[in-house]
This record gives structure tokens, C-alpha cells and sequence, in this order.
């Protein structure tokens, strides 16, 4: 049975491991192309191309190997991107290029087709099944030098000619500034940051302390919760003292003083102390060094041992 | 025989090029007297010892000139001490070191009374009256909550929040925040006295109730929903913080919450410090905005100190007379756990000896944390 009970939380965890990767790929996005590349963009043999930028949305790394590029709506599975390169892990939130040159002999990075040749381009899953992510590039993108076409946000569903080229960089750099910045402009003195921040601060604490009186209340009036109590219920009100049967109220049961705990567990602590097999003490004789007076000779005066009791 | 001359002459003259005194400065003697001090501190009058020794002979290591590109120093790529230090600018160490608090803090004082709480929130004042100062001063938004958080006085905060907003003065603002930690008996004291009158500080508080195991229990789990859902940048610290103290709370991971509590926020202090000391290299540290930091560090302490005793004596004025709070342990908002609390026991014990603080001071102390890691959350999502 335990076996069994074993094998479905492998089974469990291989799906929801699959399941994360697939979804990781799955996620993958064409995120800028750029045609006519007149004098943006070389690659590693010094060459300039048409390029297409793939962005990693996740947060995690996703690998593009066994995927496939195309710019052929009949032919799906055209370029296929090679298992044995550890470059096309793209990191989280990050990059991959591919040059569209039609030279596949130069590695992973060079397609086996260009951009020149039609409008579209799409990325498909291992499979060669499953659509990704596919571009309609527009004409003036091939007609005109250096001018890019993508996402205006890394990974949005907004298109558009992009006011500069960011191949490996964020397409929205340009106009982004830093939230500090943002927080200069709009909160110079910083008024505003102390309102809002102390407004959260005691919003959040003044949560617990509801949360906390709750607690309070529940304990005052003795409510319990049966998730945490296992002993079988009692008649906590009734108690018997000297054949008299004697009502004490939940509140005064509750009322009970830390001190008087703190007393009761003490007492216990002491008590339950008494009873060991091994002496936690060390009694030891240390020689006192003094003058030699008559007062202090053991023959001459009875005195208080020399006896030192050290932990 | 000339020849065997001038290589003998050579050979101690690289080899004093080598050695430090080639490339001392007046700036690493300084800062080898301020690392004194700080051991002073620790040994003698037994300010923070566990943070201030590391923290001091951290400061001696990063100021012991050398020749670059040996792979020595802190900021050199490679070094032992550059891995040590990747736990600090990553905020690796700040973390671990809040999951030890939260096994070794008991939320008692706090549970059993929890108006105390809205005291740890008011004295997060300090932070942000510091942010603002910061600004005014000429630091970024960044900086200014970075620098900000001191008032916090919780150095794994500063730590932690530095390395996101402000990683290049992050040894200032941690040493600043160390720095005036250690000297909590020395600031809040005056500012308690002069902020109450006599009648005040003599207020006796009641007993606390004795709390259930089961709301030790359901407490972190709760408390951290709440919080972080609210602020789920500051989950690294309130995460770890709630999690270290349901390992305590649940009574059945005693070896977990023992070496959370134990070995392991001892090796994660250990570390921190000394490599947060010796980052302090003189060319780095010994820069105006270091003093600056010092300076508005001091005034964010006072101010945490004086929001936490003004807002206990404001609570007052709604409260019957039998439930008043003592405004002494307003100080203990700022989250110096427990030397704030000590510090509320100590000024409280100078006019009533049979008046005992401390355990109330632990409430709002407690609170601190939650609310310093709450504050740095909002600084984080807002700033980062």
C-alpha cells in the first residue's frame, strides 16, 4: 500500500515537473525581427541580416532545442533548432537571436532561410505540431534600412514598427526610467511616500491586531478548536470540592495570572527535577590561600569548612 | 658580486611593494581605530558583542592594504572573501538570519496583549521621516529608502534592503545601523525621560494573560497570509521570520527550530558581519555621503524612539485607567530585540524597582520586526 501511495506522489511530481516545463516552452515569444539589416546588428563571422529576437516571459529558463523556426506556412518543421547546444537555454526573462542569412553550416544561431523571402514567421514546439508564436511582418519592414518590427512591451500582445532596434535588450528601454525616478518626479519630498507607507504599515498591523483579538476572545470565552484539542470534551463548569458541587464560570478559569502559571510551572519544574540519576553538581575542595593567622588554625578555633560547591 | 647587489636590492624592494605598507593610507588607519572602537564596545561595555566583534575585525580585515588583482580583497572577483560577500549583495544572508529570530522570538507578549502591536507599527516612523530627510539631503529615492530603514534598527533589514536599492553604500548603512543597535542604552533613555512625566513612567500594566499553544501556533501562519499578501515584496524577510518561529511554535520540529535558532543564525552572523566589516575599505567608505548616512542614521533612531513613547501616550488618552500603558516601553517599537525591551526595563526600574517592564517591552519589540520587514517591503515595492 505504501508503495502505491509512493509511486503516485512520484507520478505527481513527474507531472507537475512536466507540466513546468512545457508550460515554459509553451510560453516562448517571437519578440522582434528585423529584415533589411543594413548596419545594425553582426554576427559571429562579421556578417549583417535579417534577425529574430526570442524572449523567455518566464522566470524560470526555458530551453528552445527541438523547436522549430519557418517562414513557410506549409512547411512547419523547416529550421529545426539542435538538441546538443547548451546556448539556446534562454535564461529567465531573457534572449536568443537567430540570423535569418540562409547559411544553417554556421550554427545554431543561422537559419536556413531569410526574411526576404516571405511575411511570416512562426515558432513551433518540439512536436512540430504546435503552433508558439508567428509574425505577419508588414512591407515597409522589409522596404526600409534598419527599422524593426516587434512587441512594444517584451512579451505583450501590442505590435508595431519600434522607434530603435534592442536585439538582446528590453524593446520598451527607451522610454522606461527607473521607479525611482518615477517616485523623484512624482513625490519629490517624499510627503506622499511617508502617508502611503505608514498608511500600509498600520494597515498590516492593524490586521494582527484583530487577528489577535480574535484570539483573545476565543480564549476569554473558552471556545476551543477541535483541530488542536484532542481530549475528549468535559464538563469544565461543574467541580466537585468537598462533596459540594461548586459552578466556576469559563472567565474565571481563563482569568488566571501569568504570575500564577509562571508559579505553578516552576513548582512542577522543581518537583519533577528532583528525581535524576546523575548529580548535575560538582563538589570540588579548593585550597584557600591566605596569611597564616591563629584566628584561622583548625586546632586552635572551630570555624566554617573551606568547602566550595561549584557547577 | 654587484649583480647578486641589486638583485638583493630588487627583491626587497618588490617584495615591499607587495606588502601593505606600500599602499597605506590615513583612511585605513581610521578605519582600523573606528574597528577598535567597535571591539571596545563589544569587550568592554558589552554593546551587541555578537555583531560588533564580527563587524570590527571585518573592518581590520578590509583595511589591510594589498597589491591589486591578487584576488584578496572583498570586491575582488574570485576571492574567498568576494564569495563570503555574495551572500550579503545578493540578501542570501538576511533571510536566513530573520528564519533563527523567528525561532528564538516569543510572540507571547505580543499575543496576550495585542494593542501593544499598533506600537511597533508608530515607530516605523523613523523610516520614512528619514527617507524624507534623505531626499531633501540630495539622495535618490533609492538611496533615501535604503538609508531610510536604519530606523528600523534591524541591521538584516538595512542588509537586505541596501543590497536592492543602494548595493554601493551598503556598508555604510549597515555599519551606521550596527552602530547605533549597539548604542540603543545610550540614545532612547533621554528621549524616553524627556518625552514622559513621572506620573507616567510609574504606570503599573496588567499581568499578561497566559496564551494557548494552538494561537502560538495558528499566529505565524496567519500573520504571514496577512502581511504578505498585503506586501509580498517583503516576504524573504517575513517569510523566513513566521516559518523559523512555527518551527518553534509547533512543538514537533524541536531540531529544526534548534538549529535555526542555533547554529545557524550563529554562522549566518558570523559571516554577515565579517563581511559586511570588510567592505568598509577606507577608498570606498570614507566618502561624505558615508557621514551623511551616519547623520541622518542618528536622526531616524531618534525619531523611531520619539514616534513609539508620543504614539503609547497618545493610546493613553483613550484607555481606562486600569489598562493604561506604560509609555517607557514606547521605545521598544524599533525592532532591537531584546535591547530595546532591556532598555524600557532598565529607565522603568530607575523609579519603581517592583515595576517590571520587560515582559510588556518584549510586545512591541516584536512588533518592530514585523513592522521593520513590512515597511522594507513597501520601500522595496515601491523603489525597486
Amino acid at each position: 500500500m505504501k508503495n502505491i501511495k509512493f509511486l503516485w506522489v512520484v507520478l505527481f511530481a513527474f507531472l507537475i515537473q512536466f507540466t513546468a516545463i512545457s508550460q515554459g516552452t509553451l510560453s516562448l515569444k517571437i519578440n522582434e525581427v528585423m529584415v533589411n539589416n543594413d548596419s545594425t546588428l553582426v554576427d559571429n563571422y562579421g556578417n549583417r541580416s535579417g534577425w529574430i529576437e526570442i524572449f523567455n516571459p518566464n522566470y524560470y529558463s526555458a530551453n528552445l532545442e527541438g523547436m522549430y523556426l519557418t517562414n513557410d506556412t506549409t512547411n512547419k518543421t523547416k529550421y529545426s533548432i539542435t538538441k546538443n547546444d547548451p546556448s539556446t537555454a534562454i535564461p529567465a526573462r531573457g534572449y536568443y537571436v537567430f540570423f535569418a542569412d540562409n547559411k544553417p553550416y554556421r550554427g545554431t544561431q543561422h537559419l536556413n532561410f531569410n526574411l526576404f523571402e516571405s511575411d511570416y514567421v512562426a515558432l513551433y514546439d518540439a512536436d512540430g505540431k504546435k503552433l508558439i508564436d508567428f509574425f505577419v511582418i508588414p512591407d515597409e519592414i522589409k522596404q526600409i534600412r534598419n527599422l524593426t518590427f516587434g512587441r512594444v512591451i517584451d512579451g505583450e500582445e501590442e505590435y508595431g514598427v519600434l522607434s530603435r532596434y534592442t536585439p538582446n535588450n528590453p524593446n520598451d528601454w527607451v522610454d522606461k526610467i527607473s521607479k525611482s525616478q518615477e517616485i523623484a518626479n512624482i513625490d519629490p519630498s517624499g510627503v506622499g511616500m511617508i502617508l502611503i507607507s505608514m498608511s500600509v504599515v498600520f494597515f498590516c498591523l492593524i490586521l494582527i491586531f484583530f487577528l489577535l483579538k480574535v484570539f483573545q476572545l476565543i480564549s476569554i470565552h473558552g471556545l476551543s478548536f477541535k483541530m488542536f484539542s484532542k481530549k475528549a470534551p468535559i464538563d469544565s463548569n461543574s467541580i466537585e470540592i468537598k462533596g459540594e458541587k461548586t459552578e466556576s464560570t469559563t472567565k474565571e478559569k481563563n482569568e488566571t495570572s501569568g504570575e500564577v502559571i509562571a508559579a505553578i510551572g516552576m513548582a512542577l519544574y522543581l518537583f519533577a527535577n528532583q528525581f535524576h540519576d546523575e548529580e548535575s553538581e560538582i563538589i570540588t575542595i579548593d585550597h584557600t590561600k591566605r596569611a597564616y593567622s591563629p584566628w584561622g588554625n583548625k586546632h586552635l578555633v572551630m570555624k566554617k569548612s573551606s568547602l566550595k560547591t561549584t557547577k | 658580486m654587484e649583480k647578486l647587489g641589486n638583485f638583493f636590492i630588487n627583491g626587497i624592494e618588490q617584495f615591499f611593494s607587495y606588502s601593505s605598507f606600500a599602499h597605506f593610507e590615513f583612511g585605513n588607519i581610521l578605519m582600523i581605530l573606528i574597528a577598535l572602537v567597535f571591539i571596545y564596545l563589544a569587550v568592554v561595555k558589552d554593546y551587541e558583542p555578537l555583531l560588533l566583534i564580527p563587524i570590527g575585525f571585518g573592518i581590520i580585515v578590509g583595511n589591510v592594504p594589498f597589491y591589486p588583482g591578487l584576488k584578496i580583497g572583498v570586491y575582488e572577483t574570485g576571492s574567498v572573501m568576494n564569495y563570503l560577500y555574495f551572500g550579503v549583495i545578493q540578501g542570501v544572508y538576511p533571510p536566513l538570519i530573520f528564519l533563527g529570530i523567528g525561532a528564538i522570538t516569543d510572540f507571547s507578549a505580543l499575543l496576550s496583549n495585542p494593542k501593544l502591536i499598533l506600537i511597533g507599527a508608530a515607530a516605523q516612523v523613523g523610516i520614512f521621516i528619514a527617507y524624507a530627510a534623505a531626499l531633501y539631503i540630495g539622495f535618490t529615492p533609492a538611496e533615501a529608502g535604503a538609508i531610510g530603514i536604519i530606523g528600523g534598527a534591524d541591521g538584516p533589514t538595512d542588509i537586505f534592503l541596501a543590497s536592492k536599492l543602494a548595493p554601493d553604500l551598503m556598508g555604510a548603512i549597515a555599519i551606521s545601523a550596527y552602530s547605533y543597535m549597539a548604542l540603543v542604552p545610550v540614545i532612547q533613555p533621554p528621549i524616553m525621560r524627556l518625552l514622559t512625566s513621572k506620573k507616567e513612567r510609574l504606570i503599573r500594566m496588567k499581568p499578561s494573560r497566559a496564551v494557548a499553544k494552538r494561537e502560538k501556533v495558528i499566529f505565524p501562519i496567519i500573520g504571514l497570509m496577512l502581511t504578505t499578501f498585503i506586501v509580498p515584496s517583503g516576504m524573504p524577510l517575513l517569510g523566513m521570520l513566521f516559518f523559523g518561529n512555527l518551527l518553534k511554535e509547533s512543538g514537533v520540529t524541536r531540531r529544526l527550530a534548534l538549529t535555526a535558532g542555533g547554529p545557524l543564525i550563529d554562522i549566518v552572523t558570523i559571516l554577515l558581519g565579517l563581511t559586511v566589516g570588510a567592505s568598509t575599505q577606507a577608498n570606498t567608505f570614507l566618502t561624505p555621503k558615508s557621514v551623511m548616512i551616519f547623520g541622518l542614521g542618528a536622526a531616524s533612531f531618534v525619531v523611531a524612539t520619539l514616534g513609539g513613547v508620543l504614539f503609547v501616550k497618545f493610546m493613553n488618552l483613550f484607555l481606562k485607567d486600569g489598562s493604561k500603558i506604560n509609555p517607557l516601553i514606547g521605545n521598544s517599537g524599533v525592532s532591537a530585540v531584546p535591547d530595546a525591551a532591556r532598555v524600557s526595563q532598565v529607565v522603568g526600574q530607575e523609579y519603581d524597582k517592583s515595576n517590571h517592564l520587560l515582559m510588556h517591552a518584549m510586545g512591541p519589540n516584536v512588533a518592530g520586526v514585523i513592522g521593520s520587514a513590512v515597511a522594507a517591503g513597501v520601500l522595496l515595492s515601491f523603489l525597486y
